[in-house]
């Protein structure tokens, strides 16, 4: 891989991780929240890959494994939470869950 | 594959998945969210093929479009999330996090530039993917260098499993599973 790509990787997985961030800021919907988190992850996974890849080294790689099992149990308990959320106010909107603003 | 036509595929499906990725900030249901986030870890996995990671492409299929993607719509259905939500209060919020965001794009687009300004040539390090099965050079290396860390990475797995079904049971469920821990605790104290 040659550096004009690696560096247009860089800035698209930069865009993608902007992207991410104003979801998790904008959004009201908390599934809709942790969706932009797992685009977040998918951002700096694809930083790893094309380091790996400019590299040459595996090590990248490994490591984006290990960001995928944590995404993974990341969504799992994210989404027991949700369920929790919705047991509790009967919405999964962030404004609704409001009791610790004071 | 000559240059011009891997920059040529690069910025298709560059200008595809920001759309994508667009599509999950910008859609109004939560499941059209959710199938925008389908497409962009596809697309995702096709740059991950482009750049030769093959595994990776086909665990990023498996284990995101598959595996969580599965999970989140599941969930869309269960709690019934079918209706376009309605955004209040955006506009203030809106523009600090446009702010943030344009920022944040700025200086990581800034440190990029910098970066291939001063990046080191890697032409003459000999190539650890290309010379033997990818695979099993990946295998050896997470059960070799990385053994701990996915040692480290099962445990926290088997936490997280715990700590869904404790916060899936009923509240009093959760009260009874504690006091017969508490009690199977001082019986095995009193032993």
């Amino acid at each position: 891989m040659n550096i004009d790509l690696m560096s247009s990787y860089l800035i698209l997985s930069a865009a993608l991780f902007v992207l991410g961030m104003f979801g998790v800021l904008v959004r009201r919907n908390v599934i809709v929240v942790l969706m932009s988190v797992e685009l977040m992850l998918n951002a700096a996974n694809m930083n790893l890959i094309a380091f790996a890849n400019y590299y040459k080294s595996l090590d990248g790689e490994v490591f984006v494994l290990f960001v995928m099992a944590i995404a993974a149990a990341e969504a799992a308990v994210g989404l027991a939470i949700v369920v929790g959320l919705f047991r509790n106010f009967f919405s999964v909107k962030t404004t609704d869950a409001s009791l610790l603003k004071g | 594959m000559d240059i011009n036509d891997q920059r040529t595929i690069m910025l298709f499906l560059s200008a595809l998945t920001i759309l994508s990725a667009s599509g999950v900030i910008v859609a109004k249901r939560p499941l059209n969210s959710a199938l925008w986030l389908i497409a962009t870890l596809c697309l995702i996995a096709g740059h991950y093929a482009f750049m030769g990671s093959v595994l990776m492409a086909l665990l990023q299929i498996l284990i995101y479009a598959g595996a969580i993607m599965v999970l989140v719509v599941f969930i869309l259905m269960l709690l019934g999330q079918y209706n376009a939500e309605r955004e209040t209060n955006v506009s203030i919020v809106g523009a600090i996090a446009a702010v943030l965001s344009g920022g944040l794009l700025g200086i990581l687009v800034f440190m990029t530039i910098v970066w291939s300004a001063t990046a080191p040539v890697v032409s003459n390090i000999a190539s650890e993917i290309k010379s033997k099965n990818e695979v099993s050079v990946f295998g050896n290396k997470l059960f070799g260098d990385y053994m701990y860390v996915c040692n480290l990475i099962g445990v926290l797995l088997f936490i997280a499993l715990i700590g869904c079904v404790l916060l899936a049971l009923e509240p009093k469920r959760r009260l009874a599973l504690g006091r017969g821990l508490k009690a199977m605790h001082s019986d095995m104290e009193g032993r």
